[in-house]
C-alpha cells in the first residue's frame, strides 16, 4: 500500500482515496479481475493532481470511484471528507467522463440545459452559463446540431462546457485532451487556469503525459492498478544533470550548426550541448495566424 | 421532477419516426381491410352488414395501431436503464439530483411519450370511420342480467326487470342470445317486448335482439317463439345503450384505455429493464400481462388490469359503430399503481449506476 499525499496540511483532504480497490467478475468461470488495488491518494483543496499511465492501469475506474459513478469492492473514496454518492458532494464537484455518454440525439445546449437541470439550477441561469461556456470553448456555431454529428474533438470541447457549467470545486477530467486540436488544447488550458484560478480541486487522467504536465502540480502514475510513482512534475520526470534553455536573438549558423561562442559558453560551464535545433511557436499560433488572414 | 430529462425520455419513445409509423398504421388497416368487398355480397342483411363493416375497420384500425405501439415502448423503455448502467450513468451518477426523482423523471417521460403514441391513432380513426353511420351514437350505460347462460325451451321466456334503473327515451335495450341443443331445429325465432313494443327475429348464431325503450316500461322480455331452443348469454346479458355525445365517436374514450396500457407496459419494462437485459424485459413484462389477462378475464379484477376487459370492451363498441366508456376511475388508480410499481422496482435496482460485473 502506497501513502501519496499532496500536502494537506491538517485540513481534510479534496480528494482523499483508502486502500481504494475495483475488480471485476470476467470469463465464464467468474474470475476476479482486479482493475485497482489499495489506491492511497489524497489531494490538497486547489492541487491539480495529474493521473498517468498506459492504457488499462486503472484511470478511469479510479476517476469513476472518485466521482462516485462506481461503487468500490474495497477501501473507500472521501471528497471533502463524505463519500461521492454524498448530494453535499455532487452539488460540488463535476465529472468529464472519457467518451461521450451524453444523449447524442439533442443539441450542445439542450444537453447543458439538462445537466444544467440536474445540477438544479434555474431554467435563466443554465441557458445564459450554457451560452456563454458554448461561446468560450468554440462551439457557439454548432447551433443546434445534434451532438452525434460532432467530432471527437467538439465532443471534447462540449465536455469542457458541461463540467464548468456549475463552477464545481472539484472536477475530474478522463482523457480531457483526447481528439482536441491545437486551438481545443488553448481551450483546455483557459478553462483549467480559470478553474485553478477559483480554488478547484482538479484531476486530470490522461495515458499521454505531455499533455497534462504543465498544468499539474502532482503526478501520479498508473501502472496495473496501483500507484507506481507519485509526486510533482519535476521530481517525477526532472533530470537534475541537464538543462533545456530556450534563447532568443541567436539562430542556427548557415551550416545548421550551433553559433560557435554559444557551444563555448556551454563548453565553459562544464556541459556537453545535447540536441540542439530551431525553436518552434506552438501549432495554435499557426491556427491564429490562418483564422486572422482569412478573416481579412 | 427534472424536466429536460422527462422531455428526453418522453422523445425517445416518441420519436418523429415513431409517430408517423403510428400514424400510419390505422390508415394501412383502414385502406385494406376486406370487409367493405364482403359487404358488397351480403344481401338480405346489406345495410347492417355495411355499418358492421365501418366498426370492424375502426378496430382493425386501431389494433393494427396498437400492435407497433406495444413492441416499441417496451423496447425503449426496457432499455433505458441499460442506458444509465453503460454511459448516462457517468453524468447521472454524478449530478446531485436525487436518483428517485431521477427515475421519476425518466419514468415519467417513457409514460408521456407512450400516452402520445397510444392516442395517435384517435383522430385518424376516429375520422376515417365515424363511429355509427346509422343514427345516434350510442354509449353503454347499464348492464344487468345473471352470470350464468339461460336456456330458454321453445314457448319459454327470460325476463329482466329495470325496477331500480331510470330509463329514458332515446335508450336502447339489448339482449345477447344464440341458438343452442335441446330444441327440434338448430335455430329457433325470439321476440323481444318492451312496453307493449315488439320485435322479432331469427336466432342463428350468437347475436343481440334490440329493442328502443318505450318510456315507462320497467322490464324487457324475451321469449323463444320458434321451435329450436336458444340461450341468453351470460355474464351481464341484458345492456342498455343510451345516446352519447362522445368527442371524435368515442374514439378518444378507445385511446384513454389504450393510454392506461401502453404506460402501464412503459413503466413495467423500466422497472424490469433495471434488473436485466433491455429484450428479457421487454418479453417479460409482455408475458405478465398476458398472464395477468389470462388469470382475471371474467373475473371482478379483469376490469383493473390495463389492456384487458376495458380495452377489449372499448374496442368491441367500436366494431359495433358505437362508443365505449372512458375508463373508470378504478382502472385509473390501478393503473397509477402500475407505474408507481414499476418506478419502484427500477429504484431498488439502482444501488451503483454502473454494471461492470461488481465483484
Amino acid at each position: 500500500m502506497q501513502s501519496n499525499r499532496t500536502g494537506t496540511g491538517d485540513g481534510v483532504a479534496a480528494i482523499e482515496a483508502r486502500g481504494l480497490g475495483r475488480a471485476f467478475r470476467v470469463g465464464l468461470g467468474r474470475r476476479r479481475q482486479h482493475v485497482l488495488e489499495s489506491v492511497d491518494i489524497a489531494i490538497a483543496p486547489g492541487d491539480t493532481l495529474g493521473l498517468v499511465g498506459a492504457n488499462g492501469s486503472g484511470k478511469t475506474t479510479l476517476l469513476r470511484l472518485l466521482a462516485g459513478v462506481d461503487r468500490p469492492t474495497s477501501g473507500s473514496a472521501l471528497v471533502h471528507g463524505v463519500p461521492p454518492t454524498d448530494r453535499s458532494v455532487r452539488q460540488r464537484l463535476a465529472f468529464l467522463p472519457d467518451g461521450s455518454p451524453f444523449p447524442d440525439e439533442l443539441s450542445a445546449p439542450a444537453v447543458l440545459d439538462l445537466v444544467g437541470a440536474l445540477a438544479g439550477l434555474r431554467r435563466a441561469e443554465r441557458r445564459a452559463r450554457a451560452a456563454g461556456l458554448l461561446d468560450e470553448v468554440g462551439l457557439a456555431a454548432a447551433g443546434r446540431a445534434p451532438l452525434r454529428t460532432f467530432s471527437r474533438g467538439m465532443l471534447r470541447r462540449f465536455g469542457l462546457a458541461q463540467v464548468s457549467l456549475a463552477d464545481p470545486d472539484v472536477v475530474l477530467l478522463d482523457e480531457p485532451t483526447a481528439g482536441l486540436d491545437a486551438p481545443g488544447f488553448d481551450v483546455l488550458a483557459r478553462m483549467l487556469g480559470r478553474m485553478r484560478e477559483r480554488g478547484a480541486t482538479i484531476v486530470l487522467a490522461s495515458h499521454v503525459a505531455s499533455d497534462l504536465i504543465e498544468h499539474c502540480d502532482v503526478l501520479a502514475l498508473l501502472d496495473r492498478g496501483r500507484v507506481a510513482r507519485h509526486g510533482t512534475p519535476d521530481e517525477l520526470l526532472g533530470a537534475p544533470d541537464q538543462l533545456e534553455l530556450r534563447v532568443q536573438g541567436v539562430a542556427l549558423d548557415g551550416a545548421g550548426g550551433v553559433p560557435g561562442d554559444v557551444l563555448d559558453a556551454i563548453s565553459r560551464s562544464g556541459g556537453t550541448l545535447v540536441q540542439a535545433g530551431p525553436a518552434r511557436r506552438p501549432l495554435v499560433d499557426l491556427y491564429r495566424d490562418v483564422g486572422s488572414a482569412a478573416r481579412k | 421532477m427534472i424536466r429536460p430529462l422527462v422531455q428526453l425520455h418522453a422523445r425517445r419513445i416518441a420519436t418523429v419516426a415513431a409517430i408517423l409509423a403510428v400514424a400510419a398504421a390505422p390508415l394501412v388497416a383502414s385502406w385494406s381491410h376486406p370487409a367493405r368487398t364482403r359487404a358488397t355480397e351480403t344481401t338480405p342483411v346489406f345495410a347492417e352488414q355495411l355499418v358492421a363493416s365501418g366498426g370492424s375497420v375502426a378496430r382493425a384500425a386501431w389494433i393494427a395501431a396498437l400492435v407497433i405501439v406495444v413492441p416499441l415502448v417496451l423496447w425503449v423503455s426496457g432499455r433505458t436503464p441499460a442506458n444509465w448502467y453503460r454511459e448516462e450513468g457517468d453524468w447521472l451518477a454524478t449530478s446531485p439530483a436525487p436518483r428517485t426523482t431521477v427515475v421519476a423523471s425518466c419514468l415519467l417521460g417513457l409514460v408521456l411519450g407512450a400516452a402520445v403514441l397510444a392516442a395517435i391513432p384517435a383522430p385518424i380513426v376516429g375520422t376515417l370511420s365515424p363511429a355509427t353511420g346509422d343514427g345516434e351514437l350510442l354509449e353503454p350505460s347499464h348492464v344487468a342480467g345473471s352470470a350464468r347462460s339461460q336456456l330458454i325451451r321453445p314457448g319459454d321466456a327470460f325476463r329482466q326487470s329495470f325496477a331500480s334503473v331510470d330509463l329514458v327515451e332515446g335508450d336502447v335495450v339489448r339482449v345477447r342470445v344464440t341458438p343452442t341443443l335441446g330444441g327440434q331445429t338448430p335455430t329457433s325465432r325470439a321476440r323481444i317486448t318492451m312496453g307493449g313494443e315488439s320485435i322479432e327475429a331469427v336466432v342463428a348464431r350468437r347475436t343481440w335482439l334490440e329493442i328502443d325503450v318505450v318510456p315507462g316500461a320497467d322490464d324487457v322480455l324475451v321469449k323463444n317463439v320458434g321451435t329450436g331452443a336458444i340461450a341468453v348469454v351470460g355474464p351481464n346479458p341484458v345492456e342498455v345503450w343510451r345516446p352519447s355525445r362522445a368527442f371524435l365517436g368515442g374514439h378518444l374514450r378507445v385511446a384513454a384505455h389504450a393510454v392506461l396500457f401502453a404506460a402501464a407496459l412503459a413503466a413495467l419494462a423500466l422497472g424490469l429493464g433495471a434488473w436485466m437485459s433491455p429484450g428479457l424485459a421487454g418479453a417479460l413484462a409482455l408475458s405478465l400481462w398476458l398472464f395477468a389477462r389470462g388469470a382475471v378475464s371474467g373475473g371482478p379484477l379483469e376490469a383493473l388490469v390495463p389492456g384487458c376487459a376495458g380495452l377489449d370492451r372499448s374496442l368491441s363498441a367500436i366494431a359495433e359503430g358505437r362508443s365505449p366508456l372512458a375508463p373508470p376511475i378504478f382502472a385509473l388508480a390501478a393503473a397509477a399503481t402500475l407505474i408507481s410499481a414499476g418506478g419502484v422496482l427500477a429504484r431498488l435496482a439502482l444501488g451503483s449506476w454502473r454494471r461492470d460485473g461488481l465483484s
